[in-house]
């Protein structure tokens, strides 16, 4: 094809041969390079989410080992405090159990006569709105002795070292003038115990569960 | 005078450049189209594997969720679980050790000095900022005679401020104004006097 003779004829030509030019390449640009590339930086976006999801599960299951290890630990520690030093309960009543605790302490210390009154569990999550997950309240008992003090530091030695978690949370001394050698002594103690009573049961399953566990592997072995 | 005469029609004229238009036209109408051509194509094709390679992946993910879940519920366990233990051990930590006391008090209670009265208590209270805390307080009332009383129960009081089991504990002991007097009882020797020692301990936060 040749280009017209005439000047004016020729230029315009080239021109409309330009636009023709410029039509194409917008059309191929949009048509096909443009959506190629946003397909293309849509699946590397997508991509890079899931890699991104993939890494911290594998993160976060790399860490599984070590937090069964640690939930293992954990569960054991808190079954043998739920079974060795909370308070236990017989039916729903803290006062038996404490009293017959008291009871045996009472008489490895040399202290004769006692009487013991519960003073009922003490909640302490009604205290603290901000904190309503806590799952332990006290109990706590009042024992009146007549007793030389040596007995009494006996008494709360054995007390305390039975039980890491047992506190004295009252105590009161009166010397007698009647009886020098004996001390009229009010004290109260207070027991840790499980807010939820099925606690208990739960603990105490798994802290079997566990033992059988051991048992098994150590056969075994 | 100089005359030009130029008797090549201008269609049959030809440029004395080795390249010419025409020809560099000819070759772009063929290469450019195929270089967009190239392009569009080895686009497609990355997208074809960038697509395989995310469907690959969200079939890994697909596995690795299950496991992550069961991960993420292990951890939350372990929290609970340790929350649990931590408010236990809180009992342990902040606990004082009555036994230790008594003890301490009859060994550092002078031969001057007699007790006639011990109070203490440990209480749970609720304080804004801190939370549940246990505040413990020590009052002791006893007898003191001879004319160096006033030494002996200050004597006492020092011991009690810095007894070495209970340096982080006690914060103050002291007689508080008007509780070292004499002792008005009936049939009380004039040497004798009545004190009052007060011991506050720092609280201990329960949580």
């Amino acid at each position: 094809m040749k280009l017209p003779e005439d000047k004016k004829q020729r230029v315009q030509v080239i021109i409309l041969i330009c636009m023709g030019i410029v039509a194409v390449l917008y059309v191929v640009l949009h048509a096909g390079i443009i959506p190629v590339t946003k397909g293309l930086e849509n699946r590397k976006k997508k991509l890079s989410i899931v890699e991104d999801k993939i890494e911290k599960a594998n993160r976060d299951i790399m860490q599984t080992k070590r937090h069964k290890a640690q939930n293992t630990e954990l569960e054991s520690e808190l079954a043998n405090a739920s079974m060795a030093h909370l308070l236990q309960h017989e039916v729903g009543n803290f006062l038996l159990p404490a009293a017959h605790h008291i009871q045996k302490l009472v008489e490895e210390s040399g202290i004769g006569e006692h009487s013991v009154h519960g003073m009922g569990p003490l909640r302490l999550r009604q205290w603290n709105k901000r904190k309503n997950e806590r799952t332990v309240m006290s109990y706590s008992v009042r024992v009146t002795v007549e007793c030389a003090y040596s007995n009494l530091v006996l008494f709360a030695d054995r007390m305390l070292a039975d039980n890491p978690y047992v506190s004295f949370s009252g105590l009161s001394i009166s010397a007698q003038k009647t009886q020098p050698e004996k001390h009229k002594m009010v004290f109260d103690i207070r027991w840790p115990i499980w807010i939820d009573l099925d606690a208990y049961d739960t603990y105490s399953r798994m802290a079997a569960k566990r033992a059988a566990e051991e048992s098994s592997s150590e056969e075994d072995g | 005078m100089n005359l030009r005469v130029d008797l090549i029609l201008e269609s049959e004229q030809r440029s004395g450049s080795p390249v010419s238009v025409k020809a560099i036209v000819r070759i772009a109408s063929f290469v450019v189209p195929a270089i967009i051509a190239f392009i569009v194509i080895l686009g497609l094709l990355n997208v074809r594997a960038v697509s395989s390679t995310v469907k690959n992946r969200e079939r890994e993910w697909t596995r690795k969720k299950m496991q992550q879940e069961d991960a993420i519920m292990l951890r939350k366990t372990v929290a609970r679980n340790q929350a649990v233990w931590d408010e236990i051990e809180r009992w342990r930590t902040t606990r004082t050790d009555v036994a230790l006391l008594l003890a301490a008090l009859q060994r550092e209670v002078p031969a001057s000095v007699q007790l006639v009265e011990l109070t203490f208590s440990d209480d749970l209270a609720f304080d804004e900022e801190k939370g549940v805390v246990r505040r413990l307080n020590l009052t002791i009332n006893g007898l003191a005679d001879g004319f160096k009383a006033k030494d002996a129960v200050e004597r006492l009081t020092r011991r009690l401020q810095a007894l070495p089991e209970f340096t982080n504990s006690i914060e103050s002991a002291s007689v508080p104004p008007g509780a070292f007097a004499a002792d008005r009882s009936p049939g009380a020797p004039k040497s004798r006097r009545v004190f009052r020692i007060e011991c506050t301990f720092y609280e201990s936060p329960l949580e």
